[in-house]
């Protein structure tokens, strides 16, 4: 247990070396050529044929494509949830496809901060245990009551998930990825499971989030309208990048209908 | 307290009946595991105490007659340290001026008695007259006897009032059993009188001598070796028996008692725990499988494999601690029951009640063992699971036809018993598991019901097809054949038979015992013998019989040789023919013709009683016979006998009990499980139109069939358990060698099958309170 502890801090020395060093080059992440092949039965299915593009420190981009374009791979790739099969996934200049299952783990914990589409909170804790349940293995999290307040969840923290809303939820999902204070917030379709009212009302979270927080945010979306309020949009199909677009006027989430 | 942990605790609240079925059966596995340990672990230290103190005899020597001041003899043997002789005989006891027919053993004790010392319970602590008797605890409950009471005895023709001054205890009589052929003690009949030595000399006519000895050794001689060269040095005296503490008759029942008990303290929580560990294998499982996503949230979130590994073995961990506090507290409380329970039948002074903490640490870490290992195994296929692969729902098994699918058999039957068709044969392991379980709960009502089943069996089997007298009459010494004469005279009979029965030392290859040898005439009515097969056994002239318990001891076969070792003065030793092994569950005997017995071991004409078949008031008219200790009938034995069976009868409920929580923990847990994890396929067939009742119909549809297949499983392995527990238990004074019947089989089965019933029916609240909209919008995890 305890070189087990020891290694750990070394793995965590090593990181914030690295991105000290990187920092500067404002490139938090990099993809390079990324390939992922599925074996399923006796069809071998591409869900990544090779994707290059980075991503600058602090910017707000969406990924966006239809169904099975690649794009959860990609968030999966990107957060140390898989492996790839080829290519690399640099994070502040750290091959992240090189880890070892510890060292993708203490990635996960102290660098990526996951929000899903349907919410994955534990029923049987309340919002702010749902929050906890993150911070408590971090080494460096915010404080808890402050996000729940900026998430506008500071009354309802001693509440179960099955007392509150989509919309509620979601923000305690965002709460908990916040909370970490990763490097980078990663979201998959966090509007998906939402009415259209509520689904904006998240965006703009999101957005407060990236700006207030300095939190590179990357959300996936089959949702083209999403698109305008991000710096830089990554269009995919069928598991290539189609195009990559800067935006150098993002909107407000308020502006944007579909 | 961290999330996780308050994760644990509230679901385990949330699923609070299935969690407390496990445990229940945990805590019953340790609770009987610290109850029979510590129980038996008492009563074993309390009877070791005991013998310590009271300084059983190493060595017990029954000869005609010694001189006091020949003792020496003895103590001149290397390793003895102390002799201490006495004269022993069972005289008859006279109540309201008749015979009765009860029977007393007279023991002399010295002044300074250091060997079998007495335990003083109640009255004086010495012989103030020589008229003074000290009456044994067991005697004095059985017939009520009160301090000054007099008792009369009847020693060699002459009446002799006794006063009884002191209630007490002896090491030599635990357990008070007149000799080993008795099947169950009789405190109305049989007791001991411990009087002082000049009242014994002059009633008996012994002047200064002794007819026993009792010896003990120094430490580190083996008592075996030492028994040999006493019965050298006692042959002159007439040395009829020489026994080491080991084969004395009450201290040999304690023992096999407490060996017995350990047997069943050893299996019988073990398996409990097996069953309790097994079931939460399964729903840990089941649960990780549940939480398919939120394992991978935990993961995405940094968790490592490891810990999310212990976070699920905690549920296991949790319900084994509780499980194993609740089954201490309650076992040690009970523990102190046993040990009263096993003091009021076997009459241990000293008692002590310990807490083994070896015992108490002993239960918590096999509890943890249990439930840690369920929890490893139940929870690891988390490693194997990748964070991204996790967060996606598992995909469903490939459908294909399952056995009759598709013939025209399938056709012909409903829906509901085709989705109960496919569920069973897609899910292959978890019917086998439940199957087992149902195994498992068969065996444990089977067993015992088979043991109480034999038990009556064996009792008939001897005493109404083997010995078929209807009383069995003893004299208190053994005399001519002209008794018989007398006996004829005083009442009317169809039949009577001398017979002869003396304890000899029988001896074959390297071992030694001492048994009864019982002689009769070739042409016997009362004895009715049949063969290992079952095959009637018919005596024939100087025929030699003995018991297929002491054959398998002495490894015997027919047409072995074995030596009878003679301690009656002026006979010899001789060595005979087996010529047939008789199969008999109760008590070791050898059998052998009369005429032999009486010409080569004891004498031309001597009889030690009668058999006999009457209509007559028998016990009435033998009362004031002379020379007759002892009128047994079969209804006395069979009275013994069934008192004998409301102990058994005790255990056997608690057995059952068991069984009972076996069976509902294994049937309710999976009958939860399944309604668990099939939410939304049971939501949907609610929507679709189906009533709670259907649905639960298909429940028990399922869970029927797997009892079913549980039950023929549970059949073999119930016939199988019990052949080996028949070995197991079995001992010299009685074995067990029965099949179980088809009657326990079906008795069992009925059994088994309610307690499942009552488990459905505990489960149903499950789909009655089924919210199948919630069900089916549910996100959270």
């Amino acid at each position: 247990m305890l070189l087990s502890a020891v290694k750990t801090e070394k793995i965590k020395e090593e990181y914030k070396l690295n991105a000290n060093q990187y920092e500067k080059t404002g490139v938090a992440i990099e993809i390079k050529n990324l390939k992922k092949y599925y074996q399923m039965g006796e069809i071998k299915v591409k869900a990544l044929r090779g994707s290059s593009f980075k991503v600058m420190d602090g910017e707000f981009v969406v990924v966006l494509g239809p169904s099975g374009s690649g794009k959860s791979t990609l968030l999966n790739m990107i957060g140390g949830m898989d492996n790839p099969t080829d290519g690399s996934v640099k994070f502040y200049n750290e091959d992240v496809t090189k880890y070892t299952e510890k060292e993708l783990t203490q990635y996960r914990r102290d660098e990526i901060g996951f929000v899903f589409q349907f919410y994955n909170l534990m029923a049987s804790l309340t919002a702010k245990e749902n929050v906890e349940l993150a911070t408590e293995i971090c080494s460096n999290p915010l404080d808890i009551d402050m996000i729940m307040n900026d998430v506008g969840l500071s009354e309802r923290a001693g509440h179960f998930p099955s007392q509150m809303s989509g919309g509620e939820q979601q923000r305690v999902a965002i709460a908990r990825a916040v909370a970490k204070n990763p490097k980078i917030l990663l979201c998959d379709e966090p509007t998906g499971a939402l009415d259209y009212t509520t689904g904006k009302k998240i965006l703009q979270l999101l957005v407060d989030v990236n700006r207030k927080y300095q939190k590179t945010v990357i959300v996936i979306t089959h949702n083209a309208a999403i698109a305008g309020i991000a710096n830089k949009v990554i269009k995919m199909r069928s598991g290539e990048i189609e195009e990559i677009i800067e935006n150098k006027n993002p909107i407000s989430p308020d502006r944007v209908e579909w | 307290m961290s999330p996780l942990n308050k994760r644990v605790i509230r679901n385990l609240k949330k699923s609070k009946l299935q969690y407390f079925a496990i445990m229940t059966v945990m805590m019953v596995g340790i609770l009987i595991y610290i109850a029979m340990n510590m129980g038996i672990g008492n009563f074993e230290n309390s009877a070791n105490t005991y013998y310590e103190k009271s300084n059983l005899a190493d060595i017990t020597a029954e000869v005609v007659k010694i001189p006091i001041n020949s003792l020496d003899v003895v103590k001149n043997v290397e390793g003895v340290k102390n002799v201490e002789g006495r004269i022993k005989q069972d005289v008859p006891l006279i109540i309201d001026g008749t015979n009765k027919k009860v029977t007393v053993r007279i023991i002399s004790v010295p002044d300074d008695m250091k060997i079998n010392k007495l335990y003083e319970i109640n009255g004086k602590a010495k012989f103030n007259s020589i008229y003074d008797a000290f009456v044994i605890e067991q005697f004095i409950q059985g017939r009520n006897i009160k301090l000054d009471d007099i008792l009369t005895l009847q020693i060699n023709g002459k009446k002799y009032d006794l006063n009884v001054v002191s209630e007490v205890g002896s090491p030599e009589f635990v357990y008070l059993m007149k000799d080993s052929q008795a099947l169950m003690p009789d405190f109305k009949k049989f007791g001991v009188i411990y009087v002082s030595e000049k009242f014994a000399e002059d009633a008996f006519g012994m002047g200064n001598s002794y007819n026993e000895l009792t010896i003990d050794l120094k430490e580190g001689y083996n008592p075996e070796k030492i028994k040999d060269k006493i019965e050298k040095v006692l042959d002159k005296y007439g040395a009829k028996r020489v026994i080491t503490k080991k084969d004395q008759l009450s201290y040999m029942i304690v023992r096999e008692e407490i060996n017995g008990g350990k047997k069943s303290a050893a299996v019988l929580p073990l398996l409990f725990l097996i069953v309790a560990g097994a079931i939460l294998t399964v729903m840990i499982n089941r649960l990780v499988k549940n939480d398919r996503i939120t394992i991978g949230v935990l993961k995405s979130m940094g968790y490592t494999n490891l810990e999310v590994l212990i976070h699920y073995s905690k549920f296991a961990v949790f319900i084994g601690l509780i499980g194993s506090f609740a089954g201490i507290a309650i076992g040690v409380s009970l523990s102190k029951s046993f040990t009263k329970l096993y003091t009021m039948y076997f009459k241990v002074h000293y008692v002590t009640v310990e807490y083994y903490p070896s015992y108490l640490i002993g239960a918590v870490l096999l509890s943890l063992f249990f439930s840690v290992a369920a929890g490893v195994l139940g929870a690891k296929n988390t490693l194997k699971i990748a964070p991204a692969e996790s967060m996606r729902k598992e995909p469903p098994k490939k459908g294909k036809k399952v056995l009759f699918e598709g013939t025209k058999f399938w056709n012909k039957i409903k829906f509901t018993d085709k989705m109960v068709w496919r569920n069973l044969m897609r899910k292959k392991t978890r019917v086998l598991f439940i199957a087992m379980g149902v195994a498992v709960t068969l065996l444990v009502v089977i067993v015992p019901l088979f043991f109480f089943g034999e038990m009556p069996k064996m009792f008939t089997e001897q005493y109404g097809k083997t010995l078929t007298m209807e009383y069995d009459i003893n004299f208190v010494a053994p005399t001519g054949m002209e008794s018989i004469d007398v006996i004829k005279d005083n009442i009317s009979y169809s039949k009577i038979e001398p017979k002869l029965d003396y304890p000899f030392e029988i001896e074959s290859k390297w071992r030694r015992k001492i048994v009864n040898v019982i002689g009769m005439k070739e042409d016997t009515i009362m004895y009715h013998f049949k063969d290992m097969n079952g095959k009637i056994l018919i005596p024939k002239k100087n025929f030699v019989y003995i018991t297929s318990g002491l054959a398998k001891l002495f490894e015997i076969e027919i047409g072995d040789d074995i030596n009878i070792n003679n301690y009656i003065p002026g006979k010899n030793d001789i060595v005979v023919k087996v010529n047939g092994i008789v199969k008999q569950n109760l008590g070791s005997n050898v059998y052998m013709d009369i005429d032999l017995m009486q010409k080569e071991l004891v004498d031309r004409d001597a009889i030690s009683g009668v058999y006999i078949n009457s209509d007559d008031d028998v016990k009435l008219k033998l009362e004031n016979v002379y020379n007759i200790s002892s009128v047994s009938s079969l209804n006395d034995i069979s009275s013994s006998f069934k008192e004998f069976m409301k102990i058994t009868s005790a255990s056997i409920s608690a057995m059952l009990f068991f069984g009972f929580i076996l069976g509902f923990a294994i049937m309710y847990n999976t009958t939860i499980m399944t309604i668990n994890s099939r939410t939304m396929e049971f939501s949907s067939l609610r929507i679709l139109g189906m009533s709670k009742n259907e649905i639960m119909g298909m429940i028990i549809e399922e869970n029927f069939i797997i009892s079913i297949l549980g039950i023929i499983i549970g059949i073999p392995l119930a016939k199988f358990s019990s052949e080996n527990m028949m070995n197991a238990f079995s001992t010299d004074i009685y074995s067990f060698s029965g099949t179980i019947e088809p009657k326990s089989y079906v008795i069992g089965v009925l059994i088994t099958l309610g307690f499942i019933l009552l488990a459905e029916l505990a489960a149903y609240g499950k789909i009655k309170n089924l919210n199948f909209l919630d069900a089916l919008k549910e996100r959270a995890s």
